[in-house]
């Protein structure tokens, strides 16, 4: 019972987090320095859910967060939606086919999409005749966002894990916690 | 059927979750959407929180700035440094009006007086990706904010309202890479459209080649988008280029307004197209 209850909350917390999530991008990393290594968690939270969750489960969850963080920014409506969603399907079709959802892969597939998102403005910005506006930006934040995307998603991997170890959304938290008597 | 579905259960997901953001995406409709009703719990939910993350951030930096680091010195320069910006303001100001009074005087020999009405806002957030740049102020439809007024500083051009709550307005400032402001350079008259493009500066499109623009040059409000007054302080030119061929040509400009440290704002409730 108690199991069962925290499983279904795991669902409610993650979106908690997505409201974390838009609320420290846009305050703490809104600040010099701090602005040139603004992380993308939710994009790391998209390919964690590709790996992780069931498309059903985890495209309503996506799609739920991607809300959260269009009404945090000034992106063209759905941008999010768009980005985060394809993110998703594109990690959950590569772990159901070509890709060991790992955590090697899984630093692979966030650096490549968050590129794929960077470059995917520069090319929105470029069908409306801007796109020479944001290539200087894009050049600065280049590196220091995929690098940050790339330290931060195992740390996110290991948290997430964690969380769904601990309300036993993940297939082998009735093992470990029955070995671990206690926890 | 129904079986035939269950067992391709997966592909119909993924081909459904697929086509949502087509049949939904729209790039261009960015400053006419308001807040529904999910966007307005969730800012509800968030707008607090992130009022007093960045109130603790402010007061913890000033902290560090006035107590611990030079004292008097930062104090004395600070002041220094806004007495400065005010006064080349005003000068700019004042340019823009002798400009203006003589051309007018020259044409119709009146002068025009205005009173705009605003409201001070303080920004409580920042954009939650770094590839767009606007910002949230902590006053909204009950203080009759609207979508499209116009938002300024003392020290010129913020942006204008994209959209707002009983209590929260979102500002799309013109850093941001969608934004457009119709823009005069304020020696020569020559014309342009300023466009977003970094952090710290500008584009003026649309400027002639003919057209005499010069580094330092300041770029003012044209006033005919029907968003920003006449008049307001936009930047200064900070390169010029003309390429070898084309009917334009490419201006740098770097905002009057220093977006690192905006704090306050003023919301301009009724725009009047001449200041």
């Amino acid at each position: 019972m108690y199991r069962n209850i925290l499983r279904n909350l795991n669902f409610v917390i993650y979106l908690f987090i997505a409201l974390a999530i838009a609320t420290v991008q846009s305050t703490i990393f809104g600040y010099f320095p701090l602005n040139y290594f603004q992380p993308d968690v939710l994009l790391i939270l998209a390919v964690f859910m590709g790996f992780r969750r069931d498309v059903f489960e985890g495209g309503i969850y996506i799609i739920l967060a991607s809300m959260v963080l269009e009404a945090h920014s000034g992106a063209g409506k759905n941008f999010f939606l768009t980005t985060y969603l394809y993110s998703f399907l594109v990690a959950k079709i590569l772990s159901r086919t070509v890709v060991v959802p790992d955590f090697f892969s899984s630093i692979g597939i966030v650096v490549v999409l968050s590129l794929l998102k960077r470059v995917g403005i520069l090319v929105l910005l470029g069908l409306q005749g801007r796109a020479e506006n944001g290539l200087s930006h894009f050049l600065v934040y280049l590196v220091p966002g995929l690098l940050v995307q790339a330290t931060l998603t195992p740390l996110c991997f290991n948290w997430f894990t964690k969380l769904d170890l601990r309300t036993y959304k993940d297939e082998h938290a009735e093992d470990e916690y029955d070995i671990n008597k206690g926890l | 059927m129904l079986k035939l579905i269950k067992e391709y259960r997966f592909y119909c997901t993924i081909a459904l979750l697929f086509f949502i953001p087509i049949l939904s995406l729209n790039t261009s409709n960015k400053a006419e959407t308001d807040f529904n009703f999910f966007d307005k719990t969730i800012v509800f939910i968030t707008a607090p929180i992130q009022s007093m993350i960045t109130l603790t951030i402010d007061h913890a930096a000033r902290f560090m700035q006035n107590y611990i680091f030079l004292v008097n010195t930062r104090r004395d320069f600070s002041s220094v440094v806004e007495e400065n910006r005010k006064l080349l303001n005003t000068i700019h100001n004042f340019k823009e009006m002798e400009v203006e009074n003589k051309r007018l005087r020259a044409l119709l020999q009146f002068q025009e007086k205005v009173e705009e009405k605003k409201i001070t806002a303080q920004v409580i957030a920042k954009d939650v990706s770094s590839e767009f740049r606007s910002i949230r102020i902590n006053k909204g439809l009950n203080e009759g904010i609207q979508r499209g007024m116009a938002v300024v500083t003392h020290e010129g051009v913020v942006g204008k309202v994209l959209r707002a709550t009983a209590e929260y307005s979102d500002v799309i400032t013109m850093l941001d890479n969608l934004s457009s402001i119709d823009a005069i350079v304020q020696r020569s008259r020559a014309r342009g459209v300023i466009e977003g493009a970094t952090d710290a500066s500008c584009i003026l499109r649309y400027a002639l080649r003919t057209d005499d623009i010069e580094v330092d040059d300041v770029i003012v409000s044209s006033g005919l988008d029907g968003i920003y007054p006449k008049g307001l302080l936009l930047g200064k030119v900070l390169k010029v280029s003309k390429k070898s061929f084309g009917v334009t040509q490419d201006v740098e400009v770097r905002p009057s307004v220093d977006f690192s440290k905006l704090e306050e704002v003023l919301v301009i409730l009724k725009p009047d197209l001449h200041v």
